[in-house]
């Protein structure tokens, strides 16, 4: 292994280079999304990682628009923001951003899990998210190596073809004189009537 | 003849505990015919290679000591329970006992909610808001636990692409419009 000679020379620019990686963050948790993007942007994943070192990499993220969160937390989750100055201060739940700007929530995740330094501003800059796979000329050309998702996407009914289908297993088993017409849809006849508190039927 | 196209088919793995010696029955279905002034409705049975059900059999999501648990991404499992319109069988039908059912309509749930079952909604389903965007669920009881969460936000943002579906495009768009 030679430290010279033109094969050790364009190996080192790989090794100290500044890498562009792809992330599909279709069906992915917003903040599980954004330690992983994290971890790329400060340059983790390098074994020549020092913190004084800028040696983090960029990170293109795709299909913001289809960024996941947990149960309800589109409604639940409240986004505060003060900028420590008059009438600075706003409470806004995440589907009203998610609304008006795809890509804002998952930016505040990563920057989130950047943690509270002086670098994280450094390191955001780095990141390039799009709504969806449409992106410049130039972002496509730098894009060198694609990120694992987090999560499995799960399939739809409509994703499986009809020979998986037919090779699943039943799990249902019907019991002696069963009717088909049981398993369709009927015809719904209506709440039952209840009297209100107090009145009896008449 | 009906015991052997239920013993010509490969062995399926939830039948493989328990063995039952009982001919494959049939599904019945109901068949109108008219002719003339006179309707003739009629019970017509179909041959089922999947053998009914004992009342000694075991509820069919059960898996023995296996720490396996119904989730909303089992839609092929799921299917099977249901009615075309989405609802869920009772009880009375599957033959499953009733934590299961409970689990059960708790995944069927989640998995309408998550959009899973895009063949199998009504068309007055709710995706209004927040219910167009993704959910995922980490168990099926993730639903009950319901709780405001604050999340510190930042004023500090930039948006080097713009994309035509924006809804701020800038104080450019405003004077020009």
């Amino acid at each position: 292994m030679s430290l010279t000679g033109r094969i050790a020379k364009s190996r080192q620019w790989l090794q100290f280079a500044r890498h562009w990686h792809l992330l599909d963050a279709n069906h992915q948790d917003a903040y599980k999304l954004g330690e992983k993007v994290a971890y790329h942007l400060v340059g983790k994943h390098k074994p020549i990682w020092h913190p004084e070192t800028d040696c983090g990499d960029h990170v293109v993220v795709v299909n913001c628009k289809n960024v996941a969160m947990e149960g309800f937390d589109w409604k639940h989750k409240i986004y505060h923001f003060d900028n420590q100055y008059p009438q600075g201060r706003a409470d806004i739940p995440a589907h009203q951003i998610h609304e008006y700007d795809p890509c804002r929530i998952v930016f505040m995740a990563t920057y989130k899990q950047l943690g509270n330094n002086l670098v994280r501003r450094r390191h955001i800059q780095r990141l390039h998210l799009f709504p969806d796979t449409e992106m410049p000329e130039f972002v496509k050309r730098n894009i060198s190596n694609q990120l694992e998702q987090i999560q499995l996407v799960p399939k739809k009914s409509t994703d499986y073809t009809a020979e998986e289908r037919a090779a699943f297993p039943k799990l249902v088993r019907f019991p002696k004189n069963h009717f088909e017409e049981w398993e369709h849809t009927s015809k719904s006849q209506g709440r039952h009537p209840k009297p209100a508190f107090g009145k009896t039927k008449e | 003849m009906l015991s052997s196209i239920g013993s010509a088919l490969p062995p399926l793995r939830h039948l493989a505990r328990k063995l039952t010696t009982t001919a494959a029955a049939g599904k019945w279905r109901i068949v109108e015919e008219t002719s003339g002034d006179t309707t003739t409705v009629r019970a017509v049975e179909t041959p089922d290679p999947v053998a009914a059900r004992q009342p000694e059999d075991q509820c069919a999501l059960c898996t023995c000591s296996l720490p396996v648990k119904l989730a909303y991404t089992d839609v092929l499992i799921l299917e099977q329970f249901m009615r075309p319109d989405g609802t869920v069988l009772p009880r009375q039908l599957t033959g499953i006992c009733k934590s299961q059912q409970l689990r059960l309509e708790r995944c069927v749930m989640q998995a309408h909610w998550a959009g899973l079952f895009p063949d199998r909604t009504i068309p007055e389903f709710d995706r209004a808001g927040y219910k167009r965007f993704a959910r995922h669920w980490e168990s099926d009881m993730s639903m009950y636990f319901l709780k405001q969460k604050k999340e510190n936000g930042t004023w500090y943002y930039f948006k080097r692409y713009q994309h035509q579906d924006d809804g701020y495009k800038g104080i450019r768009a405003k004077q020009t419009a």
